[in-house]
């Protein structure tokens, strides 16, 4: 963002942050590392493992460039962080501009009860999904391109 | 906005000429930026006035996963998707549970705040009244 003077800017700190960023991640890595080369050796085939269902797991049976990993789990945590008190954020304030839309989430919700409170009811509960979908196109919109740290692969959603 | 570089030639079915109805040519290396907030305001999609907050559309209106994407699409598609709407789903519950109404406490309109993620920049100042 600064351009070139971005080296005029005090970043011990920042530094700091990445190197115990990248040290939590590559410790999860190398252990992903060490199980699939232990599972390799003694099945010599991909499927048993190709089962796991964790990023780090996965991305370890196609490479071993830690960086690359590195990367990938850092911009799925990256996306993970923020984006959901972005949504609910901008959700409220859209309710707060339409109290009869509110009135009639707040009706649906006392009427589903404690039931609701479910990842599958939640899931499908269509009056809060609804108001998800409208406000998702509406005010989340702005994408960003991160050229310098963004690995390929991943589609930034509107959400991150 | 998506942008992607386009691999080879191609030639994109519409949205070029005076009417916007003429066929697109792409050359291979065009870095192409796709705006989601105008596909998202086609009315032949999202019927009348799209751009007005009304959830109760989504109860006639049935998009296609390539006319509705704030979470991209195909292969590399956003893959918290679920998990978003999901857990925000659960603290706007809990709110609409608890709370019968919400003020707003910022005439602004919404203005973005674009970083690692966008979000907006005033935040978001509500009342919320109990009874």
């Amino acid at each position: 963002m600064l351009g070139r003077f971005k080296n005029l800017a005090p970043k011990a700190a920042y530094i700091d942050i990445c190197r115990r960023v990248h040290e939590y991640i590559e410790y999860y890595i190398r252990q992903a590392l060490k199980d699939y080369s232990l599972k390799e050796k003694s099945l010599n085939t991909h499927a048993p493992y190709q089962r796991q269902r964790s990023l780090v797991q996965n991305l370890a049976t196609q490479t071993n460039d830690m960086r690359f990993i590195r990367s990938q789990i850092l911009q799925g945590m990256m996306a993970a962080q923020e984006t959901i008190s972005v949504l609910v954020s901008n959700t409220m304030f859209l309710m707060a501009r339409h109290p009869s839309e509110w009135a009639l989430l707040r009706t649906e919700v006392l009427g589903g009860g404690e039931d609701l409170f479910n990842y599958h009811e939640l899931s499908t509960f269509k009056p809060l999904q609804n108001i998800l979908s409208e406000g998702t196109p509406v005010y989340s919109q702005r994408f960003i391109f991160t050229h310098d740290i963004q690995p390929s692969g991943f589609t930034r959603c509107s959400q991150c | 906005m998506l942008g992607r570089t386009c691999l080879q030639d191609t030639t994109l079915p519409m949205g070029g000429g005076k009417n916007q109805d003429q066929p697109i040519y792409v050359k291979k290396g065009t870095f192409v930026v796709t705006s989601y907030i105008a596909m998202h305001m086609d009315p032949r999609v999202f019927g009348k006035s799209p751009e007005l907050f009304r959830p109760s559309r989504w109860n006639e209106i049935r998009p296609s996963q390539w006319e509705y994407m704030p979470f991209g699409g195909g292969e590399r598609a956003c893959l918290g998707r679920e998990k978003v709407l999901a857990e925000a789903a659960y603290v706007i519950a809990r709110l609409a549970q608890t709370f019968a109404r919400v003020q707003s406490r910022d005439d602004r309109p919404w203005k973005e705040l674009v970083r690692m993620t966008a979000k907006n920049a005033n935040g978001c100042s509500v009342g919320l009244f109990s009874g």
